[in-house]
């Protein structure tokens, strides 16, 4: 061997360069195992290369420097991927067809597949593919639809005849065409780049398009971001904002400033439904007639744990008490609360679309020890297009009715978990999500007797799934 | 994500999902882990594949809100181990104890994603030879042997050239890092 400290070992540089390029022989392994052995700083070094190494190996690393190189400002961090993701986009992470179009030069497959900027997550066009993982390059959709799930986290929506180049994996460009975009915690910072300025999410759901003359408008949904245009100053936008940048630069604000959500693409929503007090703890509660954001119904209050069982979440769990408004058995048979949700925050344009979801989930636990302990809870959701002020107004705006129940075992130390997941019809503005406990054992009429002697609920969550959608002309 | 994840049954499919989206939070700090283990691997992502699967069937050991990186990054090691083990297209290169020592090394080493911006502007600070040489090598995928040839070098010349140029780099991203620690 030559290059070496002495005349019979290697220099350390000769052997981590030949273990980094998997060029060890016999005699060098022997040398660099009995190294890591007994050398902390050896090791470290050794260490230290490999991450190196490998950053070197990531084609991004090569796309910044050359971004730097041509002295492009504003070179965002770049970001771990945010939190939300389907299976589909999760698994096909993990899978290795990558597609460079009209980008780099083809760098061999193992350098190319480090390189992954973005994966389709579903397509209407053939030449796209669900699970495709694509690097930098231009990105054009000629029919259809199609999603594709950022490496960094965010999530677009792309209409037909959309032409994108992906820069980085939070940054694209985008030379025609429209998307749309939804950008979750921690993926804060993704980049649209257009002929005419630029557009830095701040945590948001957005619209971005490019008309033929190169104009671009930009509609924020939801979150905060900022427009960037010529050398002038960013402007920040909150909550609702549509604005519109002139191929000279001129940031315009169209008088009327009404989002139109429709014109956009929409990419897959799937979004918590606040319930308040759906943790049930402990604080003034008071079960009154039913409204958004208010529990109303039978009677039922929070207690901390008590008869052996404890909260299923934080310090407080809700008791069911009885069948009717007042306390005492009365000749219903179960105690029911309930709470109204307006979906009209969580609908950004697609009331009136097929295929949204609402999911619900609650957790139910009973005392043990009698037979005659009634045994059976349920968890109901009920979609209608107006609130309702009557029970016949109830009745003649309902549009939809599930409900899931089950029969509690005799553990009070386990809490056992009500599910549901429905399609609610398109034109549904309000929700209704009801839990309770059912007297199937006993039917206790007697003041003496408790109806629900030791009931309870516990964590009701909701959360809604709007499907993503091309924009509507 | 559900505001409530912390309260998820662990048998859920909820709360596999949730463990699933930690995965892809953390692939990328997950990816360069893996590749230094495995420095001259080109399967790199089969093997995130079988950490993923891993991961998925074993979501419901893992309790959300504590160390995900730890966890997933044990077994990541154990991966790499078993599959070094196991090919024969691959025959195992290191003794598994010094494996474990340089995986229990790495785990500690800032080998993640926020490098990767610092390096790009590091990269343009070096000087000519090293960096033609780092071009060469990692963009332009050339072996150590074939660049020694085209200057007329010996190979472990090349190799204390690359291996200069790695630390110098990782001495630019590190007072890069600090840099912005300090103005931000």
């Amino acid at each position: 061997m030559t290059g070496t400290n002495d005349s019979s070992r290697p220099s350390d540089a000769a052997l981590i360069g030949r273990y980094l390029d998997g060029t060890l022989d016999g005699a060098e392994r022997a040398v660099f195992q009995e190294r890591v052995r007994s050398s902390a700083d050896f090791r470290r070094r050794v260490v230290d290369e490999s991450a190196v190494h490998a950053a070197l190996r990531d084609q991004q690393t090569w796309v910044e420097a050359d971004r730097v190189k041509k002295g492009v400002s504003g070179s965002p961090l770049l970001r771990t991927a945010a939190m939300f993701v389907g299976l589909v986009a999760v698994a096909t992470i993990c899978l290795l067809v990558l597609v460079n179009r009209d980008g780099p030069s083809d760098r061999g497959s193992s350098q190319a597949t480090i390189g992954a900027l973005a994966t389709v997550v579903s397509s209407s066009d053939p030449e796209f593919v669900i699970g495709q993982v694509l690097g930098a390059g231009k990105l054009r959709l000629e029919e259809g639809f199609a999603e594709i799930q950022m490496i960094a986290g965010a999530r677009l929506a792309l209409d037909a005849g959309t032409e994108t180049y992906l820069v980085a994996s939070d940054r694209i460009r985008l030379l025609s065409g429209s998307i749309g975009a939804d950008v979750p915690k921690g993926a804060e910072g993704f980049t649209v780049e257009t002929p005419s300025g630029k557009i830095v999410d701040l945590g948001t759901r957005f619209g971005v398009s490019v008309a033929d003359d190169g104009k671009t408008r930009a509609e924020l949904f939801q979150g905060e971001f900022e427009v960037y245009a010529g050398d002038k100053d960013p402007r920040r936008y909150k909550g609702s904002a549509a604005v519109t940048i002139g191929r000279s630069g001129d940031i315009n604000e169209p008088s009327e400033n009404q989002v139109t959500p429709s014109e956009f693409p929409m990419p897959l929503l799937v979004e918590t439904i606040e319930i308040i007090r759906g943790e049930f703890d402990q604080g003034p509660f008071h079960v009154g007639d039913p409204a958004p954001g208010i529990w109303g119904g039978d009677v039922a209050e929070i207690v901390g744990r008590e008869n052996g069982i404890s909260p299923h979440s934080g310090q407080g769990m809700l008791r069911l008490v009885s069948s009717s408004k007042y306390r005492g058995p009365s000749a219903n048979t179960s105690c029911n609360i309930r709470q109204w949700v307006d979906l009209q925050d969580q609908l950004f344009g697609a009331a009136g679309i097929e295929g949204i979801r609402v999911e619900a989930v609650c957790h139910a636990n009973r005392i043990a020890g009698s037979p005659r302990i009634d045994t059976q809870f349920r968890l109901n959701t009920e979609a209608f297009k107006e609130m309702p002020v009557s029970t016949e107004d109830m009745l003649a705006s309902r549009l939809l009715q599930r409900e899931v129940s089950l029969l509690s075992d005799d553990d009070p130390t386990t809490w056992e978990q009500l599910e549901l997941s429905t399609a609610i019809p398109s034109g549904s503005r309000f929700l209704l999500i009801e839990v309770g406990s059912i007297e199937n054992i006993q039917d206790a009429i007697d003041g003496d007797q408790p109806e629900f002697e030791g009931h309870y609920m516990d964590s009701v969550e909701m959360r809604i799934i709007i499907p993503a959608r091309p924009s509507v002309r | 994500m559900p505001d409530n994840e912390h309260t998820l049954d662990p048998n859920s499919r909820r709360h596999q999902e949730a463990v699933q989206a930690l995965f892809v939070k953390n692939s990328r700090d997950l990816r360069f882990f893996v590749l230094s283990l495995l420095p001259s691997a080109d399967d790199v992502d089969d093997i995130l594949q079988e950490v993923f699967l891993v991961i998925t069937k074993k979501a419901h050991q893992f309790t959300l809100g504590t160390n995900f990186r730890a966890w997933v990054f044990r077994i990541a090691r154990i991966t790499v181990l078993n599959e070094l083990r196991k090919s024969k297209k691959r025959p195992c290169l290191l003794e598994d104890d010094v494996l474990e020592l340089l995986a229990c090394e790495g785990e500690t080493v800032l080998a993640d994603t926020s490098m990767l911006d610092a390096l790009g502007r590091c990269l343009n600070k070096l000087d000519g030879r090293m960096k033609q040489f780092v071009r060469m090598r990692y963009e332009d995928g050339l072996k150590s042997s074939k660049i020694a040839e085209a200057f007329g070098w010996t190979p472990n010349a090349v190799y204390v050239t690359l291996s200069r140029a790695r630390l110098s780099l990782r001495k630019c991203v590190e007072r890069e890092l600090r840099h912005r620690e300090a103005t931000s």
